[in-house]
């Protein structure tokens, strides 16, 4: 049984007890209240924060269920639900171009060139004018000793640094090491000095390692 | 207006409130500005202190405002809570903090309240609201949800964090104090 019903005299003097607000406190207390929020401004910081909670979750969840498809539709097998949806990308990635086939593409650089002979064609060209010919006596040429034009010929090949390195190597960095630019032009031509080797012929008179034979 | 209406229109109220309407605010300030009063009033016994505590339960309430559909019960509850911790809050601030509440767990109901309804009869509102004043804070918290919010003791309960068992006993024991309160007057008179 509820105590009202029980003891109604008692109950009904608590409930008197209650005090009313005089009127005049009531409108004092509306005008200070509202003039406090509109003046403080505190709604525009609990509507904000209420739409960026609600903004962060909406992204948050679109995330998830994107993903979660995602995941879904790459890990699909054929028969699934989502299969159809993995075979649609598939053929659009197929039509799209790919990008080998884009010109500007760094990935064509990257081809394997042939192998380069403008190495030894250009030591031909700009060294055999002034490298010493064989057939003549050194001495011969005015002004230089033989020992010091064999010297300077044996001491560094002409265009050191630049006749002998591929341009067409796949690497174009210039900032490699010297040792390491060089090392693969130096196999190449080692090949090469060996084929001429085996088959001498006139116009090449069998260089070894980019350099003249003494 | 039934309850049920009623509960309607605060709800409505209570999202244009969400929102930032602050017109809506003053329509739910207006709604409950007397139980809070009361609620405020019972507590403290200058009515000056009482208008600040209720003019800052309501802006502690706006301000929180937007949490209010999280709690899961009625915004009246809700407010009633707000308006606990306020009164305790004060009370601590000025360095008397209310009394230490009784465990009620150790308090079944067993006895019923013996007293005699001719001598309530001769005890007027003004009294009891004094007699009010010298229960324990959370005694009088329940006697004001029950009598003067109206609330039943499910929500009491939620609204103040207890079990609905802690808040029939609190109940009880407030009753049960104040009738000897009651009694102990009537006696003097005598």
């Amino acid at each position: 049984m509820k105590y009202r019903e029980r003891y109604p005299a008692l109950s009904a003097k608590v409930r008197l007890a209650a005090e009313e607000m005089p009127l005049d406190v009531r409108e004092r207390l509306r005008h200070r209240i509202v003039t406090r929020l509109d003046r403080a401004g505190v709604r525009p910081v609990a509507y904000r924060r209420v739409a960026v909670v609600q903004l962060a979750a909406m992204i948050l969840a679109a995330m998830t269920l994107l993903g979660g498809t995602a995941y879904a539709v790459s890990r699909s097998q054929p028969g699934d639900f989502l299969y159809p949806v993995k075979e649609s990308v598939v053929g659009i990635g197929r039509i799209l171009p790919s990008a080998e086939r884009l010109p500007d593409e760094p990935t064509q650089r990257k081809v394997a060139p042939e192998p380069d002979p403008k190495p030894m064609e250009r030591e031909e060209e700009s060294g055999a004018s002034e490298k010493p010919d064989e057939s003549k006596d050194p001495a011969n040429v005015p002004g230089k000793p033989a020992s010091e034009e064999a010297e300077g010929a044996s001491d560094k090949p002409r265009g050191y640094g630049e006749d002998y390195y591929d341009e067409a190597a796949p690497t174009e960095d210039h900032d490699e090491p010297a040792s390491g630019q060089y090392r693969d032009g130096d196999e190449e031509i080692e090949e090469k000095s060996e084929i001429e080797r085996r088959e001498p012929s006139g116009s090449n008179r069998g260089h070894r390692n980019g350099y003249p034979e003494d | 207006m039934s309850n049920w209406r009623e509960a309607r229109h605060i709800d409505r109220l209570v999202k244009r409130a969400i929102r930032g309407d602050v017109d809506a605010f003053g329509s739910i300030f207006d709604h409950y500005a007397d139980r809070v009063y009361a609620f405020v009033r019972a507590r403290t016994s200058s009515p000056q202190d009482a208008e600040d505590i209720t003019g800052t339960v309501f802006l502690k309430a706006f301000e929180a405002v937007s949490d209010y559909r999280q709690q899961g019960f009625g915004f009246g509850a809700w407010l009633f809570r707000i308006a606990h911790n306020t009164i305790i809050d004060h009370y601590r601030k000025a360095g008397r903090l209310p009394e230490p509440v009784e465990d009620i767990e150790f308090y079944p109901i067993q006895d019923p309240i013996l007293l005699d309804e001719l001598i309530v009869a001769k005890v007027d509102a003004e009294m009891v609201k004094a007699l009010i004043l010298n229960l324990t804070h959370d005694q009088a918290a329940v006697i004001v949800a029950r009598f003067f919010w109206d609330m039943d003791v499910r929500t009491t309960a939620r609204s103040l964090g207890r079990t609905e068992g802690s808040v029939k006993a609190l109940q009880h024991r407030a009753m049960k104090r104040l009738a000897d309160m009651i009694e102990e007057l009537a006696e003097d008179e005598i």
